[in-house]
């Protein structure tokens, strides 16, 4: 195989009227648009990052093959693998973009890069600008190509800094005269946002809020409160994880003259706004936005919020919950995960009570086919024990998951039916749930309690269980029981362990409220009769 | 063992969940000769937060354990001569706030007993050890086999012991067996570190049944649980509030959970809250010679009931609604009302060998409540007037008897007045070392809240606002406590000035009292 040479013909794209309609826009963008009002910070930014992944890539492939004498399609590669990776790691990566800007200052120039995963978009331009570097007929060294060559490496290099911007939907705009020293923490908990924006001050005591970063906000400029572009900037420690139920976050924020402020914004679309505010654009663009305001002539600093904010003073002696009420005994089910493997029937060697009111089962596995006991396992089981239908020595088929737990007891006619002599279902339920002649679901009770808090930093509404009976709705409490006759003719049970809202949890919280949303701890048994 | 390294929340405690000698408070000042201090179960120091300053660093504010705190405190009650074996106090003070004018008016309310424990005939003793071993807790054949000698050695042929491991499943390797049994040595090999996950409360149900078992095969003793964990509860049945529910069940039977907490990711909120039942000590070991010391104290200690279902009321009087309360995790608080339960109060003794570790252990503790002034329902109402009332419900562990014992306090200053000068108001004027002990936590707590939410001007401002304060008290008491919390306040300022370097401090606003001037 016969290896291509470097020819003349690989400056052709410097010729081009695209790429010569990039590098004037580069410098015009770069040297007059950039600061002068005229267009908004953020969009100046982004005609940067397209004309110049035009440029540099074609200008650096160029340059690479006249200088090194490399393959033409070899040193192309290379330049814009080169100018692509680095870009995309500089707006992924704070140390990368740290890197780029300290290569920058060691040469002396003023190269200012932020991590905005957003210019990413840019990189859409490499495929337009890897067609204009094909290679042509044209000679390389032209006075043209060199011309176009040394404007491009100059335009690159020299570039000016972009205006800094953030792309965020929750921000604060420190619209006074003063630099402020701002302690921003965010909630560490999960929201129910929707039921937070009635509630997020009854809600949200200070102890679900993490320790935070102190910001230093200059006058006149803007911090971004999206806690991943927040605690993301410039900095290595991971965002707090939390999964809120719907588009919001709160915060505590303190310092700097501003009174420690509960702030809940939700609904609000992810918008660009400047880093700093300078001119009547840039005010355009924090409109709408959290402003602090006052602070001249020994004024106090005022926070003034848009639409999707709200703000309060945490709250310390709540006392809404007082209304609230469970009216019964809450005591949810459990129940001990059984081996995956435990398929076959069990005997029931041993039902044992505990000190707590739940029951622990001693179960045998029986052999299939053999009539011998197999492996021992104990099981844990909270429910009430005049729930539990089965008795000693029992057999018994045991399906379970986090979820829901069914054991069941079927004896084999001489016709070969099986009949269900006894049935056990326990489930915690999030919606709608239906078991033989039950139709359940979370209802409401009392339209005063405004919610309570929990030790755990939890919030929680307190609720009954609605059963769908006859065309009205029967409210059955935590600890109450129903009992109805199923369509098959078993008696069938149905006894509420738990019904409750949760709208802040936290892990903290246990097992049993560490979900957001309806929680029902519903049992149905079905005794062991005959039919 | 390093005392240096092991956090001692417990060890030589007044024995959690138990009682300790005023007469021995070191305060320098006589105590009620035979009274003792009923304080709660949980931490009995704050050595963690201690330790944390000593490297020259600023805690999180929730290293700082109130209860642990005001354990570590001597405070002087009245003789515990009420005829019942659980005595309750109460005191008020009024005082200006930190700013000098605003109005901070406090309720304290502690519980003594007139029962020795050293008067009282030793039971035999079955202790259950539950014991997690994962990954977590780390613990090698070797360490778990000193541990139990050390444990055994302490034991009275009489005494009882079963061993249940806690990994994804729980398994009981020894039950009811003599201290000299020599199955207990076999036990060890079961330990393999090799489990990820720990069931702990299928462990823990699984001790209160093997509890039962040797109940039911004759023994007569007392019982108690000691459960070694790593905190995080991810196999069997996880739910939190089920996990504490049960180990108030055994507290209310007299069966105290001591809790030790181990291993490099340890948890300790649910830890402790295991160990707050009323019931015994909470400890946090560094590792296997830590456990062993521990295990040979638990060997050494014995508990008695003083009373089961134990609840405390405290209801504003007119004029007054309640605000935070102070002293106590188990408490909770409405407008209406503050509320403190629990399942069993103890008294303990421990045989063996003197005191050792390190920290002050005084015993001290009790339930502060805010009062705040409702100025509308306060019109009219005079100095001398009720602040609040307080009611204690219980049952007395030796007679079953329900006792309800309510006291009244007044007010000796209007609603919201303050006291004329900068000397607080007392309702007990000769005990008011509690509400000093009070505001040297409060100090701290703020201290590093104010740190930890970037607000290091009104953190360093915290030690020039309490000065004047510290200083005029130990002018009048000279306080050996209120000097080590002092020496410790001001330890903590410098780290956090450390941090802060050029911040000018700045008075801080902060829920505290200023009682000199």
């Amino acid at each position: 195989m016969t290896e291509r040479q470097p020819t003349p013909t690989d400056w052709t794209a410097l010729r081009h009227p695209l790429f010569w309609g990039a590098l004037a826009l580069l410098v015009v963008n770069d040297h007059l648009l950039k600061g002068s009002g005229l267009l908004p910070g953020w969009l100046t930014g982004k005609l940067s990052d397209f004309a110049g992944l035009i440029v540099a890539p074609i200008a650096l492939g160029a340059l690479l093959g006249r200088l090194l004498g490399a393959r033409t399609r070899h040193a192309r590669a290379f330049a814009f693998a080169l100018v692509g990776g680095w870009f995309a790691g500089a707006n992924l990566f704070a140390p990368v973009a740290a890197a780029t800007s300290a290569l920058g200052a060691w040469l002396g120039l003023s190269w200012r890069f932020w991590v905005d995963p957003t210019d990413l978009v840019a990189l859409a331009a490499m495929p337009v600008a890897w067609r204009l570097g094909q290679p042509g007929r044209a000679p390389a060294g032209a006075l043209t190509e060199r011309l176009a060559l040394g404007l491009a490496l100059a335009a690159c290099v020299a570039s000016p800094p972009p205006e800094p911007f953030w792309n965020t939907a929750a921000f604060l705009y420190n619209a006074t005269d003063e630099d402020l020293e701002l302690h921003v923490r965010w909630v560490e908990a999960d929201l129910d946002c929707e039921a937070m924006r009635a509630s997020f001050a009854d809600a949200l005591p200070r102890e679900v809020f993490g320790a935070g970063t102190t910001f230093a906000v200059r006058a006149q400029s803007t911090l971004p409160l999206d806690r991943g572009v927040a605690l993301g900037v410039g900095r290595d420690r991971p965002a707090p994880t939390v999964t809120h139920s719907g588009n919001c976050d709160a915060i505590l924020v303190r310092g700097g003259g501003v009174p420690e402020t509960l702030i809940f914004w939700s609904e609000l679309g992810v918008r660009v706004i400047p880093a700093d505010v300078e001119d009547d654009a840039d005010r355009a663009a924090v409109a709408g936005g959290l402003h602090l305001v006052g602070g001249r002539d020994g004024a106090p600093i005022a926070l003034v919020s848009a639409a999707g904010y709200l703000h309060a003073v945490p709250v310390d002696v709540y006392d809404g919950g007082a209304s609230c009420r469970d009216y019964g005994e809450v005591r949810g089910f459990d129940w001990s995960e059984l081996p995956r493997w435990v398929e076959q029937p069990l005997r029931i060697d041993a039902i044992r009570p505990t000190i707590d009111g739940c029951l622990l089962l001693e179960l045998v596995e029986r052999r299939s086919g053999w009539g011998e006991d197999g492996a021992a396992h104990e099981v844990f089981l909270c429910v009430p024990p005049e729930d539990f239908p089965f008795h000693q020595n029992a057999e018994v088929r045991i399906t379970s998951d986090e979820a829901d737990l069914r054991i069941v007891r079927d004896l084999e006619r001489e016709d070969g039916t099986s009949w269900r002599t006894g049935e056990l279902r326990v489930v915690r339920a999030r919606g709608l749930f239906f078991e033989g002649p039950f139709r359940a679901q979370l209802t409401t009770v009392d339209p005063t309690c405004r919610g309570e808090r929990l030790a755990c930093g939890g919030f929680r509404l307190p609720g009954a269980v609605g059963l769908a009976m006859d065309g009205t709705t029967r409210y059955v409490h935590p600890g109450e029981l129903v009992e109805r006759v199923a369509a098959d003719g078993r008696r069938a049970r149905l006894r509420v362990g738990r019904a409750e809202s949760m709208s802040v949890t936290r892990a903290a919280c246990g097992a049993a409220r560490d979900q957001l949303g309806a929680r029902m701890d519903i049992l149905v048994s079905y005794g062991e009769e005959p039919r | 063992m390093n005392s240096s390294k092991i956090t001692w929340l417990a060890i030589a405690a007044a024995l959690a969940g138990c009682a300790s000698d005023a007469a021995s408070s070191g305060t320098g000042r006589e105590g009620p000769m035979g009274s003792r201090a009923v304080t709660q179960g949980g931490a009995q120091d704050i050595g963690h937060f201690r330790a944390i300053v000593g490297r020259g660093e600023v805690p999180e504010p929730s290293t700082i354990e109130p209860v642990g705190f005001f354990a570590e405190h001597a405070v002087d009650l009245p003789p515990a001569d009420c005829g019942d074996r659980v005595c309750l106090h109460a005191n008020l003070a009024v005082a200006p706030g930190i700013d000098q004018e605003s109005n901070w008016t406090m309720a304290f309310l502690a519980m003594n007993t007139p029962v020795d424990p050293r008067a009282l005939a030793r039971p035999d003793v079955h202790l259950v050890l539950a014991i997690e071993d994962t990954a977590r807790t780390a613990l090698s054949a070797s360490d778990v086999q000193a541990a139990m000698r050390a444990l055994l050695n302490e034991l009275m042929v009489d005494d009882r012991v079963s061993v249940v491991r806690i990994a994804e499943t729980v398994e009981v390797l020894a039950e009811g067996l003599g201290p000299a049994d020599p199955a207990l040595a076999g036990v060890v090999d079961r330990f393999s570190r090799g489990a990820t996950r720990a069931a702990l409360y299928d462990g823990l149900a699984r001790a209160a049944i093997a509890v039962d078992d040797v109940t039911a095969a004759g023994f007569e003793g007392a019982h108690r649980v000691v459960l070694v964990t790593s905190g995080t509860a991810d196999a069997g049945i996880t739910d939190a509030m089920r996990i504490v529910g049960l180990s108030d069940a055994l507290a209310s039977r007299s069966i105290g959970v001591s809790v030790v907490g181990l291993g490099e990711g340890y948890r300790p909120e649910l830890a402790m809250q295991i160990s707050e039942g009323g019931g015994s000590s909470y400890y946090y070991a560094e590792g296997g010679r830590d456990l062993e010391a521990i295990f040979r104290l638990e060997g050494r200690t014995s508990l008695y009931p003083l009373a089961t279902d134990f609840e405390l009321v405290v209801e504003p009087a007119p004029g007054y609604r309640v605000g935070r309360v102070y002293g106590a995790r188990r408490a909770w608080s409405e407008q209406a009302a503050a509320y403190l339960a629990s399942p069993v109060l103890m008294v303990g003794n421990r045989t063996g060998s003197a005191d050792v570790g390190e920290g002050r252990r005084g015993g001290g503790g009790g339930l502060f409540v805010e009062l705040i002034v409702v100025p509308e329902l306060a019109a009219g109402i005079g100095a001398g007037a009720p602040a609040f009332h307080a009611t204690a419900r219980f049952t007395d562990a030796e007679t079953g008897e329900r006792i309800v014992r309510r006291l009244e306090v007044a007010n000796g200053l209007a609603p919201g007045a303050n006291p004329s000068g900068m000397f607080p108001h007392f309702s007990d004027p000769l005990r008011g070392k509690a509400f000093m002990m009070l505001n040297m936590y409060l100090s701290l707590r703020t201290t590093v809240e104010l740190y930890h939410a970037g607000d290091c001007a009104q953190s360093l401002g915290i030690v020039p606002a309490m000065v004047a304060t510290y200083e005029g008290w130990q002018a009048e008491y000279d306080d050996p406590d209120i000097t080590a919390d002092w020496q410790l306040l001001t330890a903590l300022s410098d780290n956090v000035g450390r941090q802060c370097t050029g911040v000018t401090p700045v008075a801080p606003v902060a829920p505290m009292s200023c009682f000199y001037d």
